[in-house]
């Protein structure tokens, strides 16, 4: 028994020690689980999806806000869809004479996500709430493209970077030509996979508890039940002494030499481009930040 | 034969850390006076020259100790004439010494039965000179080969492959000093086999007191009927140093020809010493035996079934039951 205390005593400080932090970082957690509840009392709007594009239909909407009601839990943020069939050129210009074609659902997106205060812990005006919204606008501008934005505000701003906010837009343009509710809800679930508030917890299955702690003891059983002793320590020199070794012939002739050759096959390889777009940082007329990133089609 | 102490009257034996005879009981040194059985009808492979009691040795036993009086025997007819050995290295390591050394190889061998080092069981151990023939040989050895040589380099879109071709030839003529060869068949051949090297510039002239304190055996067989483990061992010994003497960088090596020749033998019966230690676990006998003069030890500690699933079971708990905490934790 002493014995047996004296081997694991390490283990059992370490182990103890492990146990202990765990235990208070768990107390300690629990008595600081921050509130994650949504506080935005500016807006009173409750909807999500906005179709004024008419692409969806009323179940598909339906299926997409409860997705998207489900998803906000997770992100901690306000996930915004709005699809629109008209022409936001005069609208656009009317903020700002210079603005690009492609950036005309910029500033509708914007715009609109400020107008109804969007934004998960938005509590007063000027606040930068943390949310998203998707702006796919079906009408051909005069440049004969269908343009859409994602812009991003507060949290999702700040976590979203350029790449991020292109692969949204990628995934959703995978589907919104023949299927505009799949695209729609790849929107939704990157947004939530992406703000990461997904619990965090180690999916870890319930026979690896079994498992690993009986792999270790077998590697265990394995390293301590060897009890040899007593290695071979001579060799084939041992018995002959420093002058018990004469070679009375030693050499290596060289007979001949000869030279094969193989022509080596070289394939070429051509090379592809890539390439990228990108919104980033900038501020809506309201004055709030956004960031963003539009794709066209 | 035993010796007995001219001051005390004591039996004295050889004492390993001094390198003589030493009185256990009184400390005398080089006190012996050697006494031999006298009369017609004495016989001392049946009675203990010391107490007279009956003692029954084994069919080679040189040398050995009294079961009732404790006193070490020698058997005059086992270690004279036709066995008297040549040589005999000393013990250099003493009883407690050889203790020591397998308490530290094994205390940390966790599954091993609890009374496994205990000071009692390891007051068993006992000293043997076990014998020894010692084999000098001549061996020549003749070797061919063929090897090649590849190098490979690219010049534009040709590979050029490059083979040279050698002969090898060597021919060896090894002196083999002392190749030692266990001629007991109690000891096992690869546990003695494992006690080597012995360090031979210890041996000296063969001296009966020496055996005093210890156990010991004859030959069991003849240095001709062992020859052979010598041989062979010389054989497979001079192939390699042929091979090794081989240092070109070759690819391939081919052999064509190998002879090797024992040229001449020679040998001289010695005795050699080691401790040896029995333990018994659940009908099972372990023996480990330590070098006498190096202190080399070979053996195999047993393994208590119970205390490796103890152990086992305890890390598992504690693998298992930090595992738990720490995933919820997280």
């Amino acid at each position: 028994m002493r014995n047996w205390f004296r081997f694991f005593r390490i283990w059992f400080l370490v182990c103890g020690i492990i146990i202990i932090i765990c235990v208070i970082s768990m107390i300690w957690n629990r008595q600081n689980a921050v509130n994650y509840e949504r506080v935005n009392t500016y807006c009173t709007e409750n909807e999500r999806v906005f179709d004024y594009g008419d692409v969806l239909t009323d179940e598909e909407e339906d299926k997409l806000r409860a997705l998207i009601a489900e998803k906000e839990q997770v992100a901690h943020c306000d996930i915004i869809l709005l699809t629109m069939k008209e022409s936001l050129e005069e609208y656009a210009k009317s903020y700002d004479p210079n603005v690009p074609s492609n950036q005309y659902v910029m500033i509708k997106a914007d715009n609109f996500y400020d107008e109804y205060g969007f934004g998960w812990n938005k509590t007063k005006e000027s606040d930068d709430g943390d949310g998203c919204i998707l702006l796919d606008n079906w009408f051909r501008e005069s440049d004969g493209k269908i343009h859409t934005w994602l812009s991003t505000s507060g949290s999702v701003e700040r976590k979203f970077s350029s790449n991020m906010i292109d692969r949204v837009l990628d995934d959703v343009y995978d589907y919104v030509e023949y299927d505009p509710y799949r695209a729609y809800k790849t929107y939704v679930e990157d947004i939530a996979r992406y703000m990461g508030n997904e619990e965090t917890k180690l999916e870890v299955p319930i026979y690896a508890y079994f498992v690993i702690p009986t792999i270790a003891a077998i590697i265990f059983i394995a390293i301590y039940a060897s009890g040899k002793e007593g290695k071979k320590t001579v060799n084939e020199s041992t018995y002959v002494g420093e002058n018990g070794i004469n070679f009375e012939v030693m050499y290596d002739q060289f007979i001949s030499k000869a030279i094969s050759q193989r022509r080596i096959e070289r394939s070429d390889s051509g090379g592809y481009g890539g390439g990228g777009g990108g919104g980033g940082h900038h501020i809506s007329s309201g004055g709030h930040s956004h960031g963003g990133g539009g794709h066209s089609r | 034969m035993f010796f007995r102490c001219k001051n005390c009257g004591g039996n004295i034996v050889y004492n390993p850390d001094k390198g003589m005879m030493v009185c256990p009981h009184c400390g005398g040194e080089e006190t012996q006076d050697k006494k031999t059985g006298e009369g017609e009808n004495y016989n001392s492979l049946e009675t203990c020259l010391n107490c007279g009691a009956p003692i029954k040795p084994g069919p080679f036993t040189s040398a050995e100790r009294c079961e009732y009086c404790g006193h070490y025997l020698i058997h005059d007819e086992r270690v004279t004439g036709k066995y008297k050995p040549s040589e005999l290295l000393p013990f250099r390591i003493s009883k407690e010494k050889a203790k020591e050394i397998l308490f530290n190889a094994f205390r940390k061998k966790v599954f091993a039965p609890s009374d496994f080092l205990s000071a009692q069981s390891l007051e068993k151990m006992t000293g043997m000179y076990v014998p020894y023939f010692l084999y000098d040989m001549n061996v020549n050895g003749e070797f061919e080969a063929n090897a090649t040589k590849t190098r490979r380099w690219v010049s534009g879109d040709i590979e050029y492959t490059e083979t040279s071709i050698f002969r090898i030839h060597r021919k060896l003529a090894a002196k083999f000093n002392r190749v030692p060869v266990d001629a007991s068949d109690v000891m096992p051949d690869d546990s003695m086999d494992l006690m080597e090297p012995y360090d031979y510039a210890d041996l000296k002239d063969f001296r009966e007191p020496d055996l005093s304190g210890f156990y010991s055996e004859c030959y069991n067989k003849t240095s001709d009927e062992l020859a052979y483990r010598a041989e062979t061992r010389a054989r497979n010994d001079a192939s390699k140093i042929i091979r090794n003497s081989i240092t070109g960088a070759y690819t391939t090596i081919t052999p064509m020809y190998e002879n090797i020749d024992i040229a001449s033998r020679s040998d001289k019966y010695s005795l050699l010493p080691v401790w040896q230690y029995i333990y018994s676990y659940k009908n099972k006998l372990y023996t480990y035996y330590i070098n006498g003069q190096t202190g080399k030890l070979v053996g195999e500690a047993p393994r208590s079934m119970g205390k490796i699933l103890g152990y086992a079971a305890t890390l598992w708990a504690l693998i298992f039951v930090t595992f738990m905490v720490v995933m919820h934790a997280v």
